[in-house]
């Protein structure tokens, strides 16, 4: 039996202005176990990104119960608490430029451990090491406004790692980049996840969901469904309503498929649908 | 345009400048202006011309670059070239070169401006050289907080006044880069920045400040919720990744630094060529 790292049970959220109050969450019951890789998808507006900051305590919860690593959160958490919390729960946000606080690499990186009260050389120890991770290591020196989109994301996981949480939050990180950076920040998130920790990656595109061992859909504020990506992917008629769509490999499969291929449409990722497609080739006897 | 501003920007090498305490350097850089204010003599000047060079060469740092960095001042110090010439008070026996109306040009008044021009080269060349160029944002606040920490005793934010200048640095880059955006896109909207009179011109600057400033907000907004998330309380129990410890060559480049005063005074007094 896996730990459960995250709990909500009928959880509800709304933003509170001063004249106006905007519901965004409603009756949101999850678990989420340790080691996982959650994905949240969601259309614009669905909630997602708020159900995120409500995971690092940045929103927190109008009613309902949230349980983070079994503490019960409720409106009169104190600001240890909260801290404690955030020792465990890392957040990436979607601007890489605006969670950069230090102009060098590998001092904005130390920003988190140094704020933990780490020892010198411990920090120095973790710095190298989270550099190392997501593969920028040889521009620890550098100043970080002249890195691309990719290498600061991928810096700001970095600063991210130096904490060294148990759950990772990524709140729709890839959606500014450029597709080089995507794929380079896709490949650090994959790699955290095959180190153990938890990931929940909140995103809209279809293409970087499949690689998720869950994913939560998200639609006007309330879980349209939950299951693992074999099976969100084959209820077309939630996928429509919910605004969602197929990722690309899927929809190659399916077009093949269509036409009369025989192929076996069950591939998510773009490296099986390949695999898929050549067997069919194969098949028909095509070399 | 806005790209050539390098005023405050850190040239990551790796140059005996580069390695100096932050704190023996903001030292130094105070006592590099208090020297360069000593100069008399031609000699003198002609001295902290050459320290000037030498520090460039020491650190670096392409010299194209730092005269890069001067072009935006040419204008400051033109001005106060001409204003020298043309507001110098004749001493006894100085020298009439030209005269029309109320306006006199002594000799030593043009000779005044050149040294005032050297001197705002200097000062500039010198504290950008040792601080701005060679030393990062981050090390030169570290290096502010730990000489100013006895003061947070007093009640003085000092850390936090650290913090914020650490961030106003780390987004000068951001905002210069963010300012240009914002002027093409109000260029390709027609708006025209560099003609009219100068209101008009100013008027102009309003829908390029209005966005900077709200994007400013909410990239602060944003920064604040990040750094939250990365368990920052203050300055509190914080540690530091690299510790500052003073070490012999630091004492030495003070001493380099400090024994310019020296030199100067000595070609002074004994070479005291062209002393206005």
């Amino acid at each position: 039996m896996t730990e459960t790292v995250i709990k909500t049970e009928n959880l509800n959220f709304q933003y509170e202005t001063d004249d106006k109050i905007k519901p965004v969450l409603f009756d949101i019951n999850l678990d989420i176990k340790k080691g996982s890789f959650v994905c949240i998808l969601g259309r614009n507006g669905s909630g997602k990104s708020t159900l995120a900051k409500v995971f690092c305590l940045v929103n927190k919860p109008t009613s309902g119960s949230l349980e983070l690593f079994g503490t019960k959160i409720g409106s009169d958490v104190t600001e240890d608490q909260e801290y404690e919390i955030r020792k465990k729960i890392g957040m990436v946000f979607q601007n890489p430029d605006n969670q950069m606080v230090a102009t060098i690499v590998e001092e904005d990186v130390a920003f988190g451990p140094e704020n933990l009260g780490v020892e010198p050389k411990e920090i120095r120890r973790r710095v190298d090491e989270a550099l190392d991770i997501v593969g920028m290591k040889e521009f620890a020196r550098h100043s970080a406004s002249q890195l691309s989109g990719g290498q600061k994301q991928r810096v700001a996981i970095a600063g991210i790692i130096a904490l060294s949480p148990d759950v990772i939050v990524f709140d729709e990180s890839t959606a500014m980049l450029d597709p080089i950076g995507r794929r380079e920040v896709m490949q650090t998130i994959l790699k955290l996840a095959g180190m153990g920790k938890t990931i929940i990656l909140i995103t809209h595109h279809m293409d970087e969901a499949v690689y998720a061992d869950r994913i939560i859909v998200l639609s006007k504020g309330r879980v349209a469904a939950d299951g693992t990506p074999e099976g969100i992917f084959s209820r077309e008629k939630m996928l429509k309503e919910t605004g969602l769509d197929l990722p690309q490999s899927k929809k190659v499969l399916n077009k093949l498929s269509e036409k009369g291929l025989d192929i076996s449409t069950e591939g998510l990722d773009p490296k099986s649908a390949a695999e898929k497609i050549a067997d069919a080739l194969r098949k028909r006897g095509l070399q | 345009m806005l790209k050539d501003i390098t005023l405050g920007q850190y040239f990551p090498l790796n140059s005996p400048i580069h390695r100096i305490d932050p704190r023996m350097k903001l030292i130094s850089a105070i006592v590099y202006i208090v020297a360069i204010f000593f100069a008399k003599s031609a000699i003198a000047y002609g001295f902290i011309l050459l320290t000037a060079i030498l520090l460039i060469l020491f650190s670096k740092i392409p010299i194209i670059t730092i005269l890069k960095s001067l072009k935006p001042l040419i204008i400051i110090i033109i001005i106060t070239g001409i204003i020298n010439i043309f507001w110098y008070q004749p001493k006894e026996g100085a020298h009439l070169l030209a005269s029309f109306w109320i306006i006199n040009i002594y000799l030593e008044g043009i000779i005044s401006a050149v040294y005032m021009l050297t001197r705002i080269a200097c000062i500039i060349i010198g504290t950008s050289v040792i601080l701005t160029y060679t030393t990062s944002p981050i090390a030169l606040t570290d290096g502010l907080e730990q000489m100013l920490a006895p003061l947070g005793k007093l009640h003085i934010p000092v850390h936090e006044f650290s913090m914020m200048m650490t961030i106003a640095m780390r987004f000068i880059p951001t905002i210069i880069e963010e300012t240009d955006k914002i002027m093409s896109a109000q260029k390709a909207r027609g708006s025209d920045f560099s003609s009219g009179n100068i209101i008009k011109r100013i008027k102009a600057l309003v829908p390029i400040l209005i966005p900077l400033f709200v994007s400013s907000f909410r990239r602060a907004d944003e920064l604040a919720t990040a750094m939250e998330c990365r368990c920052y309380r203050g300055g509190e129990g914080r540690t530091k990744m690299i510790k500052l410890r003073f070490r012999f060559t630091d004492f030495l480049w003070l001493f380099m630094v400090a024994s310019m005063i020296a030199i100067i005074i000595v070609i002074n007094i004994y070479l005291p060529f062209y002393i206005v």
